[in-house]
């Protein structure tokens, strides 16, 4: 009786060891396999499975991105017969008016003339137009604020793309 | 055997579990500033990730690759036939029918001319000095790229969305994984590197005109500052900006003004590879650590602010001082701020930001005017949580609470303590704390300690144990301590802050009253004294010292004391007229008719107190000889009966044998009655004492028509117990003769009238139990009378 007992005891004390053994190993399998940063930063990265938000998210952008797709297909022989540009920095800082747009579409080409008038004054400056990632820009107008006298100035931005033009206007004080 | 193989069986659970014990990062939009999407120093870390790094990363989020598209579309299913005629549409039908693409390849798995997209994202990363963790995130923002099992090939085409605007086709001159992920990142560096051929619509430092939406009309803009390159150029790749209801929807979907490219692009960054602002650096090998934020970087000036902000966590980043001087230097941090043209003036501490409302109060903490930082750049707040008004009750995190009072910290010992007095001593009259950090509690001094009167204290480091009241110390000597009961209510003060409370020219004593009720202390006990002790003990209310209820209430009350006292010996005393007479044996004690119960222990320095007395005590009816050879007889009341002959010893039927011998002055504080033959004893019972024994005198024998004894000649004993132990077992009777003469006598008025003969005495009302044999001394002090026939 006394010999069965024991052989059913160690079985016991083999299982737990066994069990623990392998939780070791796993963790020791995980802190092998993650990579360790380059620098002696702490590595912050995330390595777990995407959670659900983050799938879904990515299925909505791709669901997104396929109807643009879609639909721009089919308007891809339609040209565009307008655009839009906002003025989105009319600032001074640093002794320079910085005047900056934002043309929507992407553009390699195109004129931006910006028009400066404070009563009797007008300055006139031009710039071509830069494509971005996804919207264009006015390559300018860095003004030093010397070329301008103080006052409230009404500034008009007109851009023309492929025969197509579109202002926005704007004032700065100075 | 079988146990073995079910261990073997689960092994695959056990080592998930190990594997799973994994960081897990979550975090939703919280922290997002539009102004400061990303800042430089972390767009710029080309080095954050190996291509091995990245690779591991690109498996983790796509753990199985639908590579045939077997599982169910997800898509539009509008239009797509079912192919196969299973039920249902799957994903190679859905391609098959929009795209003509039946098999996906995970960007994972992805491979051009030899390079798989870690490689490629590495190397843009390389070449133009952005983090690819950046262009990941870029790559799962534009195209859900990352984590899509299924990838089109028109997401790998526009990759990163670059030349692809809102409303018109993409421009196929940007194609291509490798194409997208270059002109991507050279767009980022250009515009950081503000690149004079490179324009972007927002300017770095300028307040700008942000659009919340594509529909500009409808849902219009607001002026936000662009407070580095990175953000003016992340702006410049997605011109939207996330409004609240956004923000509010984590991954979700806001409104119908909501934009989600620039909060994908901070979400996806924070949950997957951390923080994306750098908050502090260092330049090269030199220590001094700056706070970037915004335009500005702020010197660090010790451990201490760093924690006070909450920045202990954050890593250091290494850059170089022309980095650095791309910012605006700052004010050296410190722990007393303002922000902009708010008056408000906060204190830091732990990451917290708590408004003061006054510089008085801020005084208690030790800091002023003087302290004080500006920060132009409102955001700096966003560092912050706010946490309530300063006050200057502050609660460390180990729970111990204090006041902050002039610089100096004084300690609750304890919730009673608080509970109490917080709120007197508060700076607004609640109990209500701030939690605060031990760095900034411990920088004060130990100030005196807050303590409830009654409360019985020493320090850590000296022995002497005072009592508090009234905000005073009061030094218990060691035996006052164990007469108060030896209590100890804190023993963890330092001695620094317990001298700063005011040392009373007192001790709690041994005497002490309330003002109304008089004490003596002992044993833990006070017991009461009433007036008729207090004049035994010779005491006046001025000989106890007040104290209050609080202290006295460390006592237990034990009733009242009276005039039996005795010492820490066991010796026992009579307390009288001031002085402490002492029982010598415990049959005088126990003799004078007293219990042990009614004995009063008290120290020693309370008997010393009194005057000692050379007076012993006796019991009643003790016979004390002094050495002049007077002999007392003890009484009650501390009178004694001096015996003034022998014939008067012998008359009572007192026992040399009974005699003690004591000093000269021990019957000092008796008064003296001398004893007389003829006794009243307890007011009420005559006797006469003759021939050694007590005759009991009736009224009638005492009377005129029998003796006719007078008062004048008769001892008042106070107490039978005077001559307990004497013969008093017969009644004087009117018939009296002598041993030595055989002639009877009838007393009758006070005189004494011989009897002629046996038939007379029988005649006359004589008996054999009626006839008394007295000494001849006292018939012949009786007057004769005329013979009775």
């Amino acid at each position: 009786m006394s010999m069965q007992k024991s052989t059913s005891k160690r079985n016991i004390i083999l299982i737990v060891l066994g069990a623990v053994l392998l939780i070791a190993l796993g963790i020791a399998a995980y802190l092998y396999f993650t990579p360790k940063t380059a620098t002696t930063e702490p590595d912050t990265t995330n390595y777990a499975p995407p959670t659900s938000e983050e799938t879904k998210q990515g299925q909505d952008i791709k669901k997104q991105i396929v109807e643009e797709d879609l639909s721009k297909n089919e308007q891809a022989d339609t040209p565009k017969k307008t655009f839009s540009q906002q003025i989105t920095t009319a600032e001074k800082t640093d002794g320079t008016l910085y005047v900056r747009n934002e043309i929507a579409g992407v553009y390699q080409s195109g004129t931006c003339t910006l028009t400066l008038v404070n009563g009797s004054k007008t300055v006139k400056k031009t710039a071509g137009v830069q494509a971005l990632a996804k919207t264009s820009t006015c390559k300018g107008f860095n003004i030093p604020v010397s070329e301008l006298s103080s006052g409230t100035w009404d500034l008009i931005l007109s851009v023309t793309i492929n025969d197509m033009t579109a202002d926005d206007t704007a004032k700065v004080a100075l | 055997m079988r146990k073995i193989a079910a261990l073997f069986a689960l092994s695959p659970f056990l080592l998930a579990i190990g594997v799973l014990w994994a960081p897990q990062a979550h975090a939703s939009t919280a922290g997002f500033q539009a102004g400061d999407i990303m800042n430089d120093t972390v767009m710029a870390k080309s080095k954050s990730m190996t291509v091995t790094q990245i690779q591991h990363f690109l498996d983790s989020k796509v753990p199985t690759c639908d590579t045939n598209g077997n599982q169910n579309s997800e898509m539009n299913n509008s239009g797509v036939p079912d192919y196969n005629g299973n039920g249902s549409i799957q994903r190679w039908e859905w391609g098959k029918k929009k795209y003509g693409q039946t098999k996906f390849v995970c960007l994972k798995n992805y491979s051009k001319n030899g390079k798989s997209a870690a490689q490629i994202i590495y190397d843009a990363g390389q070449t133009y000095s952005i983090n690819p963790q950046s262009l990941i995130v870029l790559l799962q923002k534009e195209q859900g790229l990352v984590t899509d099992t299924w990838p089109l090939n028109i997401q790998y085409r526009t990759a990163t969305g670059y030349g692809c605007p809102d409303t018109a086709p993409c421009d196929s001159q940007y194609y291509g994984l490798t194409n997208q992920l270059k002109w991507a990142a050279k767009m980022f560096r250009s515009i950081m590197d503000q690149d004079p051929d490179w324009y972007s619509p927002y300017v770095k430092g300028t307040n700008a005109r942000v659009y919340w939406h594509p529909d500009t009309g409808r849902c219009g803009y607001a002026s936000l500052n662009i407070r580095n390159w990175t953000t003016a150029s992340l702006y410049s790749y997605t011109p939207y900006r996330p409004n609240q209801a956004a923000l509010d929807a984590g991954y979700g979907t806001g409104n119908s003004c909501s934009s989600y490219g620039n909060r994908n692009f901070y979400s996806y960054f924070t949950d997957w590879f951390g923080s994306t602002r750098t908050v502090l650096v260092k330049v090269g090998s030199s220590p001094a650590i700056y706070l970037v934020w915004g335009s500005n970087y702020y010197p660090v000036p010790s451990n201490t602010i760093l924690s006070a902000y909450g920045l202990t966590d954050k890593t250091v980043a290494t850059v170089s001082q022309s980095q650095l001087d791309t910012y605006t230097l700052g004010p050296a941090l410190s722990r007393v701020v303002r922000f902009g043209s708010d008056p408000t003036v906060f204190l830091v501490d732990g990451g917290d930001i708590h408004p003061v409302t006054s510089w008085g109060l801020l005084a208690n903490y030790d800091y002023n005017s003087s302290d004080k930082i500006d920060f132009s750049d409102t955001t700096v707040k966003d560092l912050f949580s706010v946490a309530p008004t300063l006050k200057t009750l502050a609660r460390k995190s180990d729970g111990s609470i204090y006041v902050a009072d002039a610089s100096k910290k004084r300690l609750f010992p304890d919730s009673a303590t608080f509970s109490t007095l917080a709120a007197s001593l508060s700076d607004d009259g609640t109990k209500s704390y701030s939690n605060l950090s031990k760095t900034l509690v411990d920088s004060l001094s130990d100030g005196s300690p807050v303590l409830l009167d009654g409360k019985i204290v020493k320090s850590k480091s000296t022995s002497t144990v005072y009592l508090y009241e009234n905000n005073s110390l009061l030094p218990y000597s060691a035996s006052e301590w164990s007469a108060w009961g030896k209590k100890l209510d804190y023993d963890f003060f330092s001695a620094s802050s317990l001298s700063q409370i005011t040392p009373a020219g007192d001790t709690p004593g041994y005497f002490a009253t309330n003002g109304s009720t008089n004490y003596v202390v002992s044993g833990g006990k006070k017991y009461s004294m009433g007036p008729t002790t207090m004049t035994a003990w010779g005491m006046v209310n001025g000989d106890f010292d007040t104290r209050t209820n609080a202290s006295l209430s460390r006592l237990s009350s034990a009733g009242s004391i009276g005039s039996l006292i005795s010492n820490s010996s066991g010796g026992v005393y009579k307390v009288l007229s001031g002085a402490a007479i002492p029982y010598v044996t415990s049959g005088d004690f126990t003799g004078s008719g007293n219990s042990w119960s009614s004995v009063v222990k008290v120290p020693n320095e309370v008997i010393s107190s009194l005057d000692s007395s050379s007076s012993i005590v006796f019991k009643p009816g003790s016979l004390i000889r002094q050495p002049n050879g007077a002999v007392s007889l003890i009484d009650s009341g501390f009178v004694r009966h001096s015996i003034p002959s022998m014939e008067i010893f012998n008359a009572y039927g007192f026992k040399w044998s009974s005699v003690r011998n004591y000093g000269q002055n021990s019957l000092d504080v008796y008064t003296d009655e001398p004893l007389k033959s003829l006794a009243l004893v307890s007011g009420s019972t005559h006797y006469l004492a003759d021939s050694g024994r007590l005759f009991m005198v009736s009224p009638t024998a005492y009377g005129s028509s029998q003796f006719n004894f007078s008062p004048s000649n008769e001892v008042a004993l106070q107490s039978s117990k005077t001559i307990s132990g004497l013969d008093k077992s017969k009644t004087l009777e009117q018939f009296i003769t002598s041993s030595s003469s055989p002639i009877i006598y009838k007393v009758i008025n006070g005189q004494k009238r011989p009897l002629a003969s046996m038939a007379s005495f029988y005649a006359n009302g004589g008996g054999t139990t009626k006839l008394r044999v007295l000494s001849q001394t006292f018939i012949d002090s009786l007057p004769t009378g005329a013979v009775l026939n």
